[in-house]
């Protein structure tokens, strides 16, 4: 249970949102077996009684997941965040004018894009690194906020993916939701596995939208493609097969929704004035 | 500003509103190569609204008396009296771009009553599988075109400005392929803001093989890289250009041309070899007045008559969604596939064939879709055919292909007759009707919706116009 655990990989489980890696830093020590028949344990060494776990050994991915109690009782405006976003119900049937837009940026689009595609199904946040020149070594404080924001953007996920079953109005179980465009036509043949979620709203687009904003809050000079990186990202979702534009843009819209949530939180609102330290 | 701050979903619209000071100035600034976002930016907080979200890198479009409204001009108001005519104080209506809710756009009275309409995706035609095989190269074009005869009265297209209107040209790739340095002029030229490569410095890809069609042709006119393909709205979920965008280029274009007179050629010929790919990415129902790839009123085409009225020969590709073997992206719809610009009355819309006058099968067929001009295509033009090179498959360099490789050597056709005639002796329209008359009939009664008129002669064109002695 130390950093970066990979709780399997197995998707639906392992995906994209808290339990992201982001490269060496903020994960324990590094660990090597040591020989049974020569062990160092007999050699007596000074002890230190004093010795104390810092905030900084923290695993940002777990530590981030602190977050959540507090953004669910946030209220902005009145309203807790699930009643800010709200989200109308997907398109339900799906119609084929959403599948044709699909399948034309399969066609049009899906060569050029797929090296991104693929890139970005899991840990996609890299891209976020990569563009601000970051590591969790070099910028913890920031790290650590981009882990609460995808730790609060995948559990929003989750939720608003949960919000819409049934579409059309609320039945019986058992459950079901949106599916994906690649289950109304197997052709799509997405490049990448199709989680184990409904495709309303787009994980991707709303956990990469809602770093890009908050992200934007503390590097303003980086607003305008800190918002491209988030739209890109979303869009070669669809490109991939794996969404509608409904969901890329609902996805992106609950973001905006939540952000003020977010800024609420003490905890959130401390680690951004650290973040802020470092990029001095 | 992203779109998503609606809180709704959203349609990107080209919205008409009432003159301004501050839109004037935008179509201004835009005219004069600056962002018009600052200019925008004030117009939008006298403006705002929660429904409607205005894109302030796109600025303002003038469309004088509105869309439908034609302005009393001619090939010869070129200069002085256009500058007069079309003065942007003198519009009364202009373009902006917004993204707004579906639900406010759908109730009476949006946008003040004024009219929106859809600024769709558009894309370049894409380059066809490998399994289609060059049925000749470019030396078969040429002699089937003649251009032997044309050389030698003089057509080599010298005077005659060329944009590509596409994903932008690499000059190094052109001089390369033909053995001599293209004419590209960069100042008359125009790359959206959003776009990083200059003029003729562009990655090469489908732009390239349009200029080299119409150089193959016509190897003296004057290139103008227009790279409207490559322009995309900031910051929004989309990957593609929008007619948005074209109409940016055209407005730079008709200001070049007519207004100012920056272009100094005696003619200017507009390749347009792309289109919308589909029905379904037109956001609109059937009928609704704001859609695009039916709608004869689009404000696209106020920008491709005023063009036209000018002495502009513009050229389409007539699409590659013919029945046969349609492109994929076609999605297997092959009927009324010519739709929006490429269906105008005023371009002459090109279908594809290979250099044995076989139509190719993937050439997009009249009619056009219902509620535009059907006798579509116009004249077809040679494809598939080694050429450019823009593309190494796995048994070597693959052919150009698609009708925007025919739309090209159309466009250097015309280009080489206008050489010797100006619009000002034979005005567009004129050249239309030459370019159909003479034409080699092609594929039973004509015109058909496979051929067209037949295939282009341009010999036998200069012939028609008195520019080539029999």
């Amino acid at each position: 249970m130390g950093g970066n655990w990979f709780g399997g990989n197995w998707f639906g489980g392992n995906w994209f949102g808290g339990n992201w890696s982001g490269g060496s830093g903020g994960g324990g020590s590094p660990v090597f077996a040591m020989r049974a028949d020569r062990p160092l344990a007999e050699i007596a060494i000074t002890r230190d009684y004093s010795a104390k776990f810092r905030d900084a050994e923290w695993d940002p991915d777990l530590r981030a997941i602190a977050i959540l109690p507090e953004f669910l009782s946030q209220q902005v405006d009145g309203k807790y965040w699930q009643a800010a976003v709200a989200l109308p119900p997907p398109t339900y049937p799906v119609t084929a004018k959403m599948i044709n837009e699909v399948l034309v940026l399969a066609v049009a689009e899906r060569p050029e894009a797929l090296g991104e595609i693929v890139e970005e199904n899991q840990n996609f946040q890299m891209r976020w690194l990569q563009l601000l020149n970051i590591t969790a070594t070099s910028h913890p404080h920031t790290f650590l906020l981009m882990k609460i924001m995808a730790r609060v953007g995948e559990f929003a996920m989750v939720a608003l993916k949960l919000q819409y079953s049934n579409p059309p109005g609320a039945t019986a179980p058992p459950y079901w939701y949106q599916p994906r465009p690649s289950q109304v036509c197997p052709t799509l043949y997405p490049p990448v596995q199709v989680p184990g979620h409904p495709a309303y709203p787009a994980g991707h687009a709303l956990i990469g939208t809602l770093t890009s904003e908050c992200l934007a809050d503390l590097l303003p000079q980086y607003k305008e493609p800190l918002r491209a990186l988030a739209a890109r990202v979303g869009m070669n979702r669809m490109i991939a097969g794996l969404h509608y534009r409904e969901d890329i843009d609902a996805g992106a819209r609950a973001a905006v929704a939540i952000r003020p949530f977010l800024q609420a939180c003490k905890f959130y609102a401390a680690t951004f004035e650290l973040a802020k330290t470092e990029w001095q | 500003m992203t779109p998503w701050e609606l809180g709704s979903g959203y349609v990107r619209v080209l919205a008409q509103r009432n003159q301004n000071s501050l839109l004037v100035k935008a179509a201004n600034d835009l005219l004069k190569g600056d962002s018009p976002a600052g200019t925008m930016s004030e117009y939008i907080q006298r403006n705002a609204a929660t429904d409607f979200l205005i894109d302030d890198e796109f600025g303002a479009l003038p469309i004088w008396d509105g869309a439908d409204q034609r302005p009393a001009v001619s090939i010869r108001d070129r200069g002085e009296k256009a500058s007069s005519l079309l003065a942007l104080d003198k519009s009364k209506k202009f373009l902006i771009r917004a993204y707004v809710d579906p639900v406010s756009l759908a109730k009476p009275g949006f946008n003040n009553g004024e009219p929106v309409w859809l600024d769709p995706d558009v894309r370049g035609g894409l380059t066809l599988p490998p399994a289609n095989k060059a049925t000749g190269d470019t030396d078969t074009v040429r002699q089937d075109l003649n251009t032997a005869t044309l050389q030698h009265n003089g057509l080599y297209g010298a005077g005659v400005a060329v944009a590509i209107v596409d994903t932008g040209i690499c000059k190094a790739h052109l001089a390369k392929r033909f053995g001599f340095e293209p004419d590209l002029n960069d100042g008359n030229s125009w790359t959206p803001p959003t776009v990083a490569t200059k003029p003729g410095f562009h990655r090469i890809g489908h732009g390239t093989m349009c200029a080299y069609g119409v150089l193959a042709v016509a190897p003296n006119v004057t290139l103008l890289d227009y790279p409207l393909l490559l322009g995309r709205p900031a910051g929004e979920h989309t990957v593609s250009a929008t007619i948005g965008e074209m109409m940016r280029g055209y407005l730079t274009l008709i200001w070049r041309w007519a207004v100012t007179g920056a272009i100094p050629q005696s003619a200017l010929v507009v390749n347009n070899s792309w289109g919308i790919f589909h029905p379904s990415l037109d956001d609109f129902p059937p009928g609704d007045p704001q859609r695009y790839i039916d709608n004869p009123n689009h404000p696209f085409r106020l920008y491709v008559w005023l063009l036209t009225a000018f002495g502009a020969d513009v050229v389409f590709a007539a699409g590659n969604c013919g029945g046969g073997c349609p492109n994929a992206v076609c999605l297997q719809r092959t009927e009324g596939m010519i739709m929006g610009a490429n269906a105008y009355d005023e371009v002459l819309t090109l279908a594809g064939c290979d250099i044995l006058d076989a139509r190719v099968c993937y050439s997009s067929q009249g009619p056009s879709i219902a509620g535009m001009p059907p006798q579509k295509p116009d004249i077809t033009a040679y494809t598939q055919f080694l050429g450019s090179k823009i593309q190494r498959g796995p048994r070597g360099f693959e052919p150009d292909t698609g009708t925007s490789t025919s739309c090209a050597v159309a466009s250097g056709c015309v280009a080489a007759l206008r050489t010797l005639r100006p619009p000002t002796a034979t005005d567009p329209a004129t050249m239309i009707a030459v370019l159909k008359a003479t034409a080699r009939p092609q594929g039973g009664a004509v015109p058909n919706y496979d051929y067209g008129y037949g295939i282009v002669r341009p010999v036998a064109a200069g012939r028609s116009l008195g520019i080539i002695i029999p």
